[in-house]
C-alpha cells in the first residue's frame, strides 16, 4: 500500500491532526539518547509516518488496519532511550498522548496509569499523595515513559530495595497485532478492579515485560506503590583499592539495607572530577559507592545506618560527604551526567550480573572499554579518554546493573562505528559469561534453543504477519 | 550558514526529552526541590508532535546540516512556529560549551530564520509585510511617522539628559498611556526623563531580530545607540519588553558593548523603592499575580524587581502562579512572529496562560510589555474569563495617586451579568 493511502487510512482511525508523514517530522524523531547499538544507526533511520493514538481503542484499530495489510509498525514512548528501531517503511506509533494517570487504588497499593505517562508526572502526582513507586525511573533522566521502560526492561533510581521496572508491574492492558485487547494478572477477570499480578493462571504479566514492542503495544500499566519513606540518609565511601570497594558494595547490598547502591570506576570518578568541579576530590578514587536508606522510623533509620557503617568499616575505604551519595544516587541526572552527556556522542551497554561474577571479571570487562579508548573523546586538560563504567544500580541483594559508556564525538563517523564496534563486542563478552541482557530487542546474549524456539511460537501465534518486528527471533 | 554557529550545540543534543516532558525531578520524601512546572513547550502543549519540541528542531537542524533535509514550506512554517521563548533552555542542561545550562534553541531557530530570509525562502509573507511597514513608517502598526511622539506632546520633555526614556512603538502609538504613566511616575520620584522625540527614535528591530532580518534591524540599532549618544544618555530605560531585550541582549551581540546603561523599567522602579523615592499615595486593594514577558525574564533575566515593586504596594495580596519566573508559560505572541505568522497558535497559547493566571488571581500584572497584555487580555476575552490586565507602569501610576490611570489598565473582560450589577 502506498505511503498516502496509509496516511488517508490512519487519518480515518485518529484524525488528521495525529498523523504526519513529513520528512522533517520523521527526522525530529531519530533516536535515543543511548542505547544506540539497539538502534542501529538511528541518526540515518526514520519511520516513514507518525500516528498518534488518543486511546486503547485507537491502537487496536491502528493494529488491526496496519495487521491486515502486513504494514510494519513499532510503539515509540518518550524516545530517550532503547526503545525505537525504527525500519525503512515504518509506521512509528507514538504513545506520548497517552499519558494519563487513571487513578490509584489504594486497596491494591497501585497507580494504573497509561504506557505514555512519562516518570516526572508520575512522581509529581504520588507524592501528592503521600506515595511513590518502587523503581523511580532511569537514573540517567526522568523523562522517558513508563511504557518504554516495562516494555524495555528498564532499570532504574530504588533497584537495591525494589529490583527493576518490571518487578513492580502489577498488571497491563496491551494490544495485540489483530487489535485485540487483554489484561492480565488479576485484571484478567472483568469484574476485579484491582491490580495484582501472578493470579488467574500463568504470568502473562510477565510475558509482556521485556519484550520490547514484539508481542504487543501496552497501553496500560498498574504499578506497585509505596508510602513515601519519612527518613532517608546517604552515604558514600571512597576506595583506593578497586577489590576492596567491590567486596564492601556486595556486602552492603546484601545487609538488605539499602534502597539504592552504585559503585563507580576510577574512569568515571576522574570523568566526573574533571567536568564537574564539586566534585574534586572524586578523582582519583579507584572506586565511589553510594548508597540510599530510607526508613519510616527515624530509630529504624538509625539502626540501618549502624549496620552499614560497621559492615563498610570492614573493608577499608575512607567516609565521603552524603552530597556525592545524594548526586550519584537521587540526583544523578541533576548534578552528574548532563555535562558529561553534553559532551559527545554516546555509546552504551548495560547488563544485570552477580557481585561475586564482576569482581572475578572485572579487569577483563574493563578492557573491552578501554581498548577503545583511541577513538573516545579525552577528559578535559588530558589524554585520557572519557569512560564511564560503573555498577550503576545494585539490584535487590547481590546483583549489579554492569554499565558502560564511551562518549564520542558525534561529529567523527569513523569513531561513532568504532564506538558501534565497541557495544557489540562487548555485549557479546557479557553474554559469554552469563551477564542478562535487560533489554531483548536486538540482544545477543545466547540462549538455549528450547527457549528460544518457545519465544518464537508464541511470536507467530500473537503476531503471525511479523508487523511488530522479526530482527529479535533471526527469521 | 548561519546554522553552522550552533553546530557543536546541535551535533550534542542527547534526546533527554527534558524539554518535551520535564514536570518535577525526583523529589521523593523532599530530598530535592520539586521543580513542578506543569509542562515545557507551549507549541508542542498545542500541537503535540515531537518536532514542535526543541529536541524535535534540534534534530531536524542536524538533519539540515548533515544534508539530508531541504527546507519545505511545511517546515519553514514550522521554524516560525517557535515562540523563542527559551523555556526549553530553561530546563535543558545540554549545552556542550556552558556546563549544566541549556542549549540555545531559540538561536538556533534564528538562525535558520536568518538562512531562510537569505535564501529568499523568508520571512513568511505576513512577517515580510509588517517589515516593510515598519521600514517604510516607523512602526508596524501603519500609524504615520510623524505621530510617534503625540503621547509626549503636553509633557514638555527635553530631548537631551542623562535618563532618556524610550518607550517604543507599542506605547508611542497603541498604549500611550503606558509611556505616559512611566514619565508621570518617573518624574513624580524626582527623575529628570529625556525623550528623543519621533524624528530621532527608530523602532528598536526587536521584531526584525526575531523573524530573520536581523541585517537590516542593526542599521536601527546603530540609528538608536548614536541618537542616545548625542542626546548625552547615560542611562536609557524601557517600559516594553521586546525593546529592552533588544537593547540589553541584541544590541550588543551586533555592535559591542553600549556606551550607556540599559535599564527595564521594573529594575529602576526597584531602584527608586529602595531610595525611598517611589510613594505610594494609594491603596490598590486588589489579589494581584504576576506573568513575567519572556523578554523582560528569561532573556535578560530580569524576574524580581517587577515582583518587590507589585508586593510592595499597599493593599496588593501578591500572589505567583504555578508556573514563573524562569518557567512561566509565553503569552503566544513568540517576539510577534507567531502572533503575526499564525495568530491561531498564538490565541491558544494566550489562552492557556490566562487560565494560569485567572486561577491564580483576577489581576495580572505584566512587566512591561504591551503585546503581552494585548495577547493574554484576547486569550482572557475569549474564554470569558473575569479579570483585568495592567501594564507595570499603569499599576505603578494608579498606586502613586494619578486618577487619570485608575481606569486605563489594558482590556478587562467582565460578563454582560457583571457590566448589570
Amino acid at each position: 500500500m502506498e505511503k498516502e493511502s496509509i496516511i488517508r487510512n490512519l487519518e480515518k482511525i485518529v484524525g488528521k491532526d495525529h498523523v504526519t508523514g513529513e520528512d522533517f517530522a520523521l527526522w525530529a524523531v531519530q533516536g535515543g539518547s543511548i542505547f544506540t547499538v539497539y538502534s542501529k544507526y538511528t541518526h540515518y533511520r526514520t519511520p516513514d509516518i507518525i500516528v498518534r493514538p488518543q486511546s486503547t481503542e485507537d491502537v487496536a484499530n491502528i493494529l488491526k488496519f496496519l495487521n491486515r495489510y502486513k504494514i510494519p509498525v513499532r510503539a515509540a514512548g518518550a524516545k530517550t532511550g532503547a526503545g525505537v528501531l525504527p525500519l525503512y517503511g515504518e509506521v512509528m506509533l507514538d504513545m506520548m498522548d497517552m499519558n494519563e494517570i487513571i487513578g490509584v487504588d489504594e486497596e491494591s497499593m497501585t497507580v494504573t496509569l497509561q504506557a505514555g505517562c512519562p516518570w516526572s508526572k508520575l512522581h509529581t502526582f504520588l507524592e501528592k499523595k503521600g506515595y511513590r513507586t518502587g523503581v523511580l525511573g532511569p537514573h540517567s533522566m526522568p523523562t522517558p515513559s513508563i511504557g518504554g521502560g516495562v516494555s524495555w526492561g528498564s532499570i532504574g533510581v530504588g533497584g537495591a530495595r525494589y529490583g527493576i521496572v518490571v518487578d513492580q508491574v502489577a498488571t497491563l492492558q496491551v494490544v495485540l497485532p489483530n487489535g485485540d485487547v487483554l489484561r492480565t494478572g488479576s485484571r484478567s477477570n472483568p469484574y476485579a478492579s484491582w491490580n495484582y499480578r501472578g493470579v488467574n493462571g500463568p504470568d502473562l504479566t510477565g510475558l509482556f515485560c521485556n519484550q520490547s514492542g514484539y508481542f504487543g503495544v501496552i497501553t496500560e500499566v498498574s504499578l506497585r506503590i509505596y508510602p513515601l519513606p519519612k527518613y532517608t540518609s546517604f552515604i558514600a565511601r571512597g576506595y583506593t583499592n578497586r577489590d576492596e570497594g567491590l567486596d564492601a558494595f556486595q556486602r552492603v547490598l546484601q545487609s538488605d539495607c539499602l534502597s539504592e547502591a552504585s559503585y563507580n570506576s576510577v574512569h568515571t570518578n576522574r570523568m566526573v572530577a574533571a567536568i564537574n568541579p564539586q566534585f574534586q576530590n572524586i578523582a582519583n578514587l579507584e572506586g565511589l559507592l553510594a548508597a540510599t536508606l530510607e526508613a519510616q522510623n527515624q530509630k529504624i533509620l538509625e539502626g540501618m545506618e549502624e549496620e552499614v557503617n560497621n559492615l563498610l568499616e570492614r573493608f577499608g575505604g575512607a567516609p565521603l560527604p552524603k552530597e556525592a551519595a545524594m548526586a550519584f544516587c537521587y540526583d544523578y541526572q541533576g548534578q552528574v551526567l548532563p555535562p558529561i552527556f553534553a559532551q559527545g556522542g554516546i555509546g552504551h551497554v548495560v547488563g544485570m550480573v552477580p557481585i561475586g561474577t564482576i569482581k572475578k571479571r572485572w579487569g577483563e570487562l574493563e578492557r573491552y572499554a578501554t581498548d577503545y579508548g583511541d577513538y573516545c573523546l579525552k577528559i578535559p586538560g588530558s589524554e585520557i579518554p572519557m569512560l564511564d563504567i560503573s555498577a550503576i544500580s545494585g539490584i535487590r541483594q547481590g546483583l549489579a546493573a554492569l554499565s558502560y559508556l564511551w562518549f564520542f564525538d558525534p561529529e567523527d563517523e569513523i569513531a561513532e562505528a568504532k564506538i558501534r564496534e565497541a557495544e557489540t563486542k562487548t555485549l557479546k563478552f557479557m553474554g559469554d559469561i552469563g551477564v542478562a541482557n535487560c533489554h531483548f530487542g536486538g540482544t545477543i546474549s545466547p540462549m538455549e534453543r528450547p527457549t528460544n524456539e518457545l519465544l518464537r511460537l508464541i511470536k507467530k501465534t500473537v503476531d503471525p504477519g511479523g508487523i511488530l518486528g522479526i530482527e529479535a527471533f533471526k527469521l | 550558514m548561519a546554522l553552522e554557529r550552533y553546530k557543536k550545540q546541535i551535533f550534542r543534543c542527547f534526546r533527554c526529552s527534558y524539554c518535551r516532558d520535564m514536570i518535577s525531578n525526583y523529589s521523593i520524601g523532599g530530598i530535592l526541590k520539586p521543580l513542578e512546572i506543569d509542562g515545557v513547550c507551549p507549541v508542542y502543549e498545542e500541537k503535540r508532535f515531537d518536532y514542535y519540541t526543541s529536541r524535535g528542531r534540534i534534530q531536524t537542524a542536524r538533519a539540515i546540516l548533515s544534508g539530508k533535509l531541504d527546507y519545505t514550506p511545511a517546515l519553514i512554517d514550522v521554524v516560525y512556529m517557535c515562540l523563542s521563548c527559551r523555556a526549553c533552555t530553561e530546563v535543558c542542561k545540554a549545552n556542550p560549551e556552558k556546563p549544566f545550562q541549556g542549549i540555545d534553541t531559540d538561536k538556533v531557530m534564528k538562525a535558520m530564520k536568518e538562512d531562510l530570509a537569505s535564501m529568499g525562502m523568508g520571512p513568511l509573507k505576513p512577517l515580510k509585510d509588517r517589515d516593510d511597514l515598519i521600514a517604510e513608517r516607523n512602526n508596524p502598526f501603519g500609524h504615520p511617522r510623524a505621530d510617534r511622539g503625540k503621547w509626549a506632546k503636553d509633557l514638555n520633555l527635553p530631548d537631551k539628559g542623562e535618563l532618556v526614556y524610550y518607550p517604543g512603538c507599542f506605547a508611542s502609538y497603541e498604549a500611550t498611556e503606558t509611556a505616559q504613566a512611566t514619565v508621570k511616575t518617573l518624574t513624580a520620584s524626582g527623575i529628570e526623563v529625556a525623550y528623543l522625540g519621533a524624528d530621532r527614535e527608530r523602532c528598536c528591530g526587536h521584531l526584525l531580530i526575531w523573524d530573520g532580518q536581523g541585517r537590516i534591524a542593526e542599521d536601527w540599532a546603530a540609528q538608536n545607540v548614536d541618537s542616545m549618544v548625542k542626546a548625552g544618555a547615560k542611562r536609557v530605560v524601557l517600559s516594553c519588553a521586546g525593546c529592552y531585550s533588544a537593547f540589553k541582549v541584541d544590541y550588543p551581540q551586533l555592535l559591542g558593548k553600549l556606551p550607556f546603561e540599559v535599564l527595564h523599567i521594573s529594575e529602576l522602579y526597584q531602584e527608586l523603592l529602595d531610595q525611598g523615592k517611589l510613594k505610594w499615595e494609594r491603596e490598590v486593594q486588589k489579589r494581584i499575580t504576576y506573568h513575567d514577558p519572556c523578554h523582560v525574564g528569561r532573556h535578560p533575566g530580569v524576574f524580581d524587581p517587577p515582583r518587590r515593586v507589585v508586593s510592595s504596594i499597599p493593599g496588593v495580596e501578591f500572589v505567583e502562579t504555578l508556573r514563573k519566573g524562569k518557567h512561566s508559560l509565553c503569552c503566544g505572541a513568540g517576539a510577534g512572529v507567531v502572533l503575526t505568522g499564525f495568530p491561531d497558535l498564538s490565541l491558544g497559547i494566550s489562552k492557556r496562560r490566562s487560565k494560569e493566571l485567572k486561577d491564580a488571581a483576577d489581576t495580572a500584572v505584566i512587566g512591561g510589555c504591551p503585546a503581552c497584555v494585548q495577547n493574554l487580555s484576547l486569550g482572557a476575552k475569549t474564554q470569558r474569563l473575569e479579570m483585568e490586565f495592567y501594564d507595570l507602569p499603569i499599576l505603578v501610576a494608579e498606586a502613586m495617586g494619578y486618577p487619570e490611570f485608575y481606569d486605563t489598565h489594558r482590556i478587562r473582560y467582565e460578563s454582560p451579568r457583571a457590566r448589570k450589577r
